[in-house]
């Protein structure tokens, strides 16, 4: 059904010349309108353009309030056609009471008692007009809506869409990089084995260049490939986690690392969070590697706390090493963001952007407080 | 005596290098037969199928080659027949879930990770060398 938005007011006074005097009122007020005579004409007319139903007694008789009725309650939702019902005055055909029971099924409905004023009938039809109006504003709102859902949808099941084929492409490169550079790996080794010092006093140097610039790019590929996995949008987990075993799990990772440095290492009980296991792996991992990598020469230690905090748990993992000077507080969490050359210490520069990207994807927060030569505090939040 | 026959099929000049360097390193003498894509790895299969080739006692197979797959060749295997009691070795860079998962399935005799570095390489030697003798063994005690 195509709705006009300024559609018709459709007289229904079949008997004498009410309807074209009605329809002359309504002219000279700019409302346009439509006679419909009979009940099936009413009907033709309301497939076309309805805009208000106005009507003398014969809108009482049963079958036209039984067809009505039945029209009307296909109306959509947001549609409720007015219907104007002029009635005789004084008590002949009864009060108005029982003639507004015989038609309540045809829902909104006013009456307008004889003698009636013309600028009586004029202002009732105006403002059931408006009304009109105002429903046919609601409609347009709803389909615009349905049609916003309509792209939203969309715009997910793209997004969707991108971010697995994105995971397959960081997979594959990550994994199609790493290729050649094994096989450089393996005959800088060759080279090494059998032409080791044919080479001339640098050709060792050279060499070793080389190898270590190949490790580099490993673990560039290695960490880039963990950047992307920790930015995925991905599913949140459905069960809480308990965050002792990503702990441990990263402490048995760095236990290397841990054993070489001589570091004392305190842990709080970790509480449950519903946070992937693999992202607070990651955290611990790159926080407590940290701690451990920037230590201090002399009795190096990191503790790792937690506590709540309002809605969130509040982690932190103290050193006692050499400190960050705080105007650097924040690019550190920037991604390739280094404070040192690779000679003094190594690194590429992924892993505090990798932490900032998991917090983050949680709604938490990352930042330290540090200055140099005093030790540094990274904290972080996750919710309840 | 004859020297027993194995199958290189890797399309990587430098992985084939290094293969024959550990066998060599790990003494297994074997007659090397190297193919360097999937096609002509299905065509080797063809020529024993007619008698043209001498069955191998070992498979060494790569999973990323030009034209057929590993996978495809390694299915070729078992629908010829004639390779049930030849050990497979797997040799593949790589470290997806779903080709580990795969060579588990199908039953592939080993998966051995192409290492970056040469020592782990070498190794690849010494598995060959106990799968020769361990299925020797089998053979004359079956």
């Amino acid at each position: 059904m195509t709705l006009s938005q300024q559609g018709q007011v459709l007289i229904h006074a079949p008997f004498g010349r009410d309807a074209e005097l009605i329809q002359r009122v309504l002219a000279h007020a700019q409302i346009g309108s439509e006679i419909c005579a009979t009940l099936p004409e009413l009907e033709a007319a309301l497939d076309r353009a309805d805009a208000a139903i106005l009507g003398d007694e014969a809108l009482q008789a049963k079958p036209v309030v039984e067809t009505l009725a039945a029209r009307l309650s296909q109306q959509p939702p947001w549609s409720d056609i007015p219907l104007l019902m002029m009635t005789s005055g004084g008590t002949e055909t009864g009060s108005s009471r029982q003639r507004l029971q015989l038609i309540a099924p045809l829902g909104n409905v006013m009456l307008l008692e004889r003698p009636l004023r013309i600028p009586t009938l004029v202002s009732a039809v105006k403002g059931a007009l408006r009304a009109r109006q105002h429903q046919y504003q609601i409609r347009d709102l709803l389909v615009q809506r349905e049609r916003d859902v309509h792209a939203i949808e969309l715009s997910n099941e793209e997004l969707r869409r991108l971010n697995a084929e994105l995971q397959q492409f960081a997979y594959s490169a990550s994994h199609d990089l790493r290729e050649p550079l094994r096989v450089i790996s393996l005959y800088c080794e060759v080279i090494k084995k059998q032409f080791g010092g044919q080479l001339g006093p640098a050709g060792d140097q050279f060499i070793k260049y080389m190898v270590e610039s190949v490790r580099r790019m490993e673990q560039l590929l290695t960490d880039l490939l963990n950047y992307t996995r920790s930015t995925a949008v991905g599913e949140d987990p459905a069960a809480l986690v308990d965050a002792n075993i990503p702990l441990q799990r990263a402490l048995t990772n760095l236990g290397p690392d841990i054993e070489q440095s001589g570091i004392t290492i305190a842990t709080d009980a970790m509480p449950q969070v519903r946070v992937h296991e693999f992202h607070l792996e990651q955290l611990f991992q790159n926080l407590i590697g940290n701690a451990i990598k920037y230590r201090s020469p002399k009795n190096p230690t990191a503790d790792i706390r937690v506590k709540q905090e309002g809605d969130f748990w509040l982690f932190s993992i103290a050193d006692n090493g050499i400190g960050i000077d705080p105007q650097y507080a924040d690019i550190i969490f920037g991604l390739f963001k280094r404070l040192h050359q690779k000679e003094e210490y190594s690194g590429t520069g992924i892993g505090l952007a990798i932490c900032k990207r998991i917090v983050e994807r949680y709604g938490g927060r990352i930042w330290v407080d540090s200055d140099l030569g005093k030790g540094a505090i990274f904290y972080f939040t996750l919710p309840h | 005596m004859q020297l027993p026959t194995i199958w290189l099929i890797e399309d990587n000049p430098a992985d084939i290098f290094l293969i024959e360097q550990a066998l060599g390193v790990h003494g297994v003498a074997a007659d090397l037969v190297v193919r360097r894509d999937g096609q002509s790895a299905f065509e080797l299969i063809g020529e024993l199928e007619t008698q043209q080739q001498v069955c191998p006692r070992l498979i060494i197979l790569d999973l990323n080659l030009p034209k057929r797959s590993g996978q495809e060749i390694f299915q070729r295997f078992r629908v010829s027949g004639q390779f049930n009691d030849v050990p497979v070795v797997i040799v593949s860079s790589s470290d997806a879930p779903s080709d580990q998962r795969w060579a588990v399935h199908i039953g592939v005799t080993r998966f051995f990770r192409k290492p970056s570095s040469l020592e782990e390489f070498m190794k690849i030697g010494e598995l060959v060398n106990h799968l020769l003798l361990n299925n020797g063994q089998q053979e004359r005690d079956g």
